[in-house]
């Protein structure tokens, strides 16, 4: 009888170890955001801070808000559009009244080729972008001077480093 | 939310479980009072070949969509506690994510050992099996249907296509646990409970085996659990 009740206590223990699914919550990196670092145009390795920048994506209502874009950063970190090839981003400098400056809207965009990866059972798929191009809207007053990728075929597979540099 | 679903999930599935245990040590029980103690010294024990098939599988196949398959279990007895196992199944499993949605078809063998702790008044075949597995099988995964996993700020993306990836196998070792119960002349009920270790598994290029047949869910360290419950039939060939 001991032998029986020692192998069902076996039973119930390793029941109850199953219980607790430790693939149930995603901790992986999903799809990554594209990471905009901001350089001085007069001096081209020089980081350059922006403020009260506003994120608007074409064809989606709201603006982007995300507590490092509002403040003085020298980078932001924004999503790409996923259900196209290419992402519109507004990027407002918004202006002061009380300086007398208005809001300048300049628009970039980014085109890339997707690649769909899979991550694990409770993440799914991410995808990511190989190929990413950067360009500017000319407009008879851009803040932006210029865009460019940080390489050549540039891969937009992680948050960990800058992909795109714009200069102003 | 998950996570609350799935422990009353297991709590349903362990009351489940612990009311089959007494179920069965309660049949145990009537059938030593329904049965007279022979006097015999030479009592000889019966050897044969019993073969079943698991009983919830084909029931719950037959009301859902998800799940499809049965299996074929026998055993052989070699000696007095020691019984060469096989189990022979087939499953086509429909697994929903957060995220996608996949099908897991294929056959599995399970081949190894099982050892009797109980022991038996005379006369009686009841077990408490301790055994060992070694399962294979040859399967496909087919993703049905996934959507980007991205920041909920942008639109999301769908893809539809079914991509399948056939000819794929694994193989495992499997420790069993379980009670077998005469509770008619030669027929026997049975449950139990597996614990699962994936020894190694083919790998599909863009996804994960995350459901094996006779494995059944991968769990994310390669371990995994499953159950069945069985009828089967003794055939006796001889005594020993």
């Amino acid at each position: 009888m001991r032998k029986v009740l020692k192998i069902l206590m076996f039973l119930l223990i390793l029941v109850t170890q199953m219980s607790c699914e430790r693939d149930e919550i995603c901790l992986e990196d999903i799809t990554p955001k594209l990471i905009i670092r901001f350089y001085n145009d007069n001096i081209p390795t020089e980081v350059k801070s922006v403020i009260n920048l506003k994120v608007n994506i074409e064809g989606i209502e709201g603006d982007y808000s995300n507590e490092t874009i509002t403040i003085l950063t020298d980078s932001i970190a924004i999503p790409l559009q996923i259900a196209e090839n290419r992402t519109s981003f507004i990027l407002t400098l918004q202006g002061d009244e009380s300086e007398g400056t208005e809001d300048n809207l300049d628009t970039i965009t980014i085109s890339y080729i997707q690649e769909d990866i899979f991550v694990s059972r409770s993440c799914g798929f991410k995808t990511i972008f190989n190929d990413s191009n950067g360009s500017l809207v000319d407009d008879d007053d851009n803040w932006i001077k210029n865009i460019e990728t940080v390489n050549d075929s540039q891969q937009i597979i992680d948050e960990n480093g800058a992909h795109v540099k714009i200069y102003h | 939310m998950i996570l609350n679903k799935l422990l009353t999930k297991m709590e349903l599935m362990s009351k489940y479980t612990i009311s089959i245990i007494l179920f069965f040590t309660c049949s145990a029980l009537l059938a030593q009072l329904g049965k007279s103690a022979k006097d015999t010294t030479t009592y000889k024990d019966r050897y044969g070949l019993r073969v079943g098939i698991d009983v919830v599988r084909p029931i719950y196949s037959l009301f859902s969509d998800e799940m499809n398959g049965f299996e074929i279990v026998g055993d052989y007895r070699v000696s007095k506690r020691f019984y060469v196992a096989t189990e022979l199944g087939y499953r086509d499993q429909t697994t929903q994510e957060d995220f996608f949605n996949f099908s897991t078809k294929g056959q599995y063998i399970k081949v190894g050992v099982d050892y009797n702790a109980y022991k038996n008044w005379l006369g009686m075949e009841n077990m408490i099996v301790v055994g060992l597995r070694y399962g294979f099988s040859t399967f496909s995964q087919s993703v049905n249907e996934y959507t980007i996993n991205a920041d909920p700020f942008v639109p999301v993306r769908t893809e539809t296509d079914n991509i399948t990836y056939d000819g794929l196998s694994g193989h495992w070792a499997e420790l069993v646990i379980g009670l077998k119960v005469e509770v008619l002349h030669n027929v026997f009920l049975g449950v139990s409970f597996r614990g699962n270790t994936l020894i190694s598994a083919q790998k599909p290029d863009n996804f994960k085996n995350l459901y094996i047949p006779g494995f059944e869910r991968v769990f994310v360290n390669n371990n995994g659990f499953s159950f069945n419950y069985t009828v089967s039939y003794l055939i006796p060939l001889y005594r020993k």
